[in-house]
């Protein structure tokens, strides 16, 4: 069996879907609230060619047997949750996160208990889009079309003819255009969550998070106590604002350059075990 | 037939063996913690020649030709312990360990060697992570590449959890999410900076096994090592020894391209030499097939 050839083989495969993963990131190098994701990799079983006692020659520095690997293949992807730019839009429905937390939202579907489907996200360009039931009310969405929720689990609503501002510890507040000297009531406060155990998140498309099914959100995900954590500085919500992704060009270029380099040396020993095997091959000319 | 035949085809398995271990560390070039396999190749047992009749016949009138080796094999991988370098993820769950532990009287080579006036070799002792596979059975690796998994445990990329220094897995309250860890060891919650504690009330620290001669180490696969049964389990570091965890770092692999790939042509170009020498063989057999005692 020619190890080095079937090694090889494995390894650029898994290369392969690293610089899938690389190209990806870079992909969405300017994606709203995009976060970078890392591969990393990991050497494939070993097996042991078994060698008996009389192999324990004088000098030998290793126990008995002979390992051989077979190639490299893709360990963890890991999410890295680092903070992205913030980008100053002026758009009062754009929010961005200044530290570790994600929105929840609630989405256009069912699950399979028939509730609503829930999920997470760090894009904070939101829109105004009238209540279907009430068309004078504005709800706060998502530019998907799925709602934003508050902290009690619903819409957050503007009220027709009203301007909004949300402050640093997300509490939405809306004032009456036609009355300049009118107090702003509170309308609502932004609904975020804290992951405690970030690498359980799973991408679902469209910049969301999901949990993977059978996974309960308890113990993933943690609601945040917005005011108690912006007064100690973990966060704060910055309206007119959009988080960039957190991708550094540079950094996933050497990656790019880098597994580009490991695919050729590896295809330079898929040629070399080629030769081998046609040596072999021309034993007998 | 001729011998010289069988010694060839010897030399063709060996370097065969050669360029397998050198293509998979070529494979593991970007495989934290990988470290790097050399071949070591033994002759065949040595036999003494000699000549067919001549003397009286007796086996100690027979006359000596000479020493002769019949073959070669690879006879073991043993694998360079030398520290990759460092690159920084900075994720919190990443960890590298910096490791050079001294031996008092031994002055360790570039590959972990000290060979004694005496002549008696001396390696330089390893630090590596700990965890518990499934069975729950200690295994070494120096890929720091863990997560956290869903119940809080600090794992490896295929599930082996990473202990402490009481030789318990780690596990985090829900309520921790960001951890760091100090040099020495000690695991914090990043977001209250108070040491994390473990069941029995106790802080945390992150087992860092002294693997006393690293060559006893034995490959599994995953990055991760084993001792062969009946070795002791090893102890932890000791604090003077010069070793040091670093957070949100990933220890490269120890393998280097440009050597890597001379080995692989050498290994390729002998398996051809050996090739070579069966096609001459072949031919002195044809000859004296086809050709010897021809009229």
């Amino acid at each position: 069996m020619n190890r080095s050839l079937i090694g090889a083989t494995t390894t650029m495969q898994s290369i392969q879907q690293k610089m899938d993963v690389i190209s990806n990131n870079l992909s969405n190098l300017n994606t709203v609230g995009y976060k970078r994701r890392g591969a990393t990799f990991q050497d494939v079983l070993t097996s042991v060619y078994q060698q008996t006692q009389p192999f324990n020659k004088e000098g030998r520095m290793t126990p008995l047997g002979f390992p051989q690997g077979m190639g490299a293949k893709l360990g963890a992807i890991e999410l890295s949750l680092e903070q992205g730019v913030l980008q100053n839009t002026n758009l009062p429905s754009d929010v961005a996160i200044d530290g570790t937390g994600l929105f929840e939202i609630e989405r256009n579907a069912l699950d399979n208990e028939g509730n609503p489907q829930i999920a997470w996200t760090r894009d904070g360009s939101f829109q105004l889009v009238p209540d279907r039931n009430d068309p004078n009310q504005l709800i706060l969405m998502t530019k998907m079309g799925d709602i934003v929720r508050s902290a009690t689990d619903e819409p957050i609503r503007i009220p027709p003819n009203h301007a909004f501002t949300i402050d640093e510890r997300g509490r939405v507040l809306a004032k009456d255009k036609a009355q300049s000297d009118a107090q702003p009531i509170q309308v609502g406060q932004l609904k975020l969550v804290r992951p405690i155990r970030p690498q359980m998140l799973s991408s679902i498309g469209n910049n969301l998070f999901g949990l993977p099914q059978g996974l309960a959100v308890d113990g993933i995900l943690e609601n945040m106590d917005l005011a108690a954590d912006n007064e100690n500085g973990r966060i704060a919500i910055r309206q007119g604002y959009l988080e960039g992704s957190n991708v550094n060009i540079a950094e996933e270029m050497v990656e790019l350059v880098n597994a580009q380099r490991a695919y050729s040396l590896n295809s330079r020993v898929l040629s070399s075990s080629d030769t081998l095997m046609d040596l072999t091959n021309n034993l007998r000319t | 037939m001729l011998r010289g035949l069988y010694t060839a085809t010897a030399g063709l398995i060996a370097n065969q063996r050669r360029h397998d271990t050198v293509s998979n560390n070529i494979a593991n070039i970007n495989t934290p913690g990988y470290k790097a396999k050399t071949t070591v190749t033994r002759s065949f047992p040595e036999m003494l020649i000699t000549m067919v009749g001549g003397g009286d016949g007796s086996n100690d009138q027979r006359l000596k030709i000479g020493r002769l080796h019949t073959g070669v094999f690879a006879e073991e991988a043993p694998s360079l312990f030398k520290s990759g370098s460092l690159i920084e993820t900075r994720n919190m769950s990443d960890f590298a360990i910096v490791s050079d532990i001294q031996v008092p009287g031994a002055r360790f080579d570039e590959s972990g060697k000290y060979v004694t006036p005496e002549g008696e070799s001396v390696f330089q002792p390893q630090a590596m992570f700990a965890v518990n596979n499934e069975n729950d059975e200690e295994r070494y690796t120096r890929n720091g590449n863990f997560i956290i998994n869903a119940a809080g445990e600090l794992v490896t990329s295929d599930g082996h959890r990473v202990l402490d220094a009481q030789r318990n897995p780690i596990q985090l309250d829900p309520g921790i999410s960001e951890i760091r860890v100090g040099e020495g060891g000690t695991v914090y919650d990043a977001l209250t900076n108070e040491a994390v504690v473990g069941p029995n009330g106790q802080p945390v620290n992150l087992f860092i096994a002294r693997i006393e001669n690293p060559n006893q180490l034995i490959r599994e696969g995953n990055g991760n090592f084993r001792l062969n049964e009946g070795n002791d389990l090893p102890p932890a570091i000791n604090p003077e020894d010069n070793v040091q965890v670093l957070q949100g770092f990933l220890e490269q692999s120890n393998v280097d391209a440009a050597q890597s790939m001379v080995e692989l042509m050498a290994a390729q170009r002998a398996y051809e030499t050996n090739q070579r020498m069966v096609q001459f063989y072949d031919r002195s057999l044809e000859k004296a097939v086809n050709e010897v005692g021809r009229v």
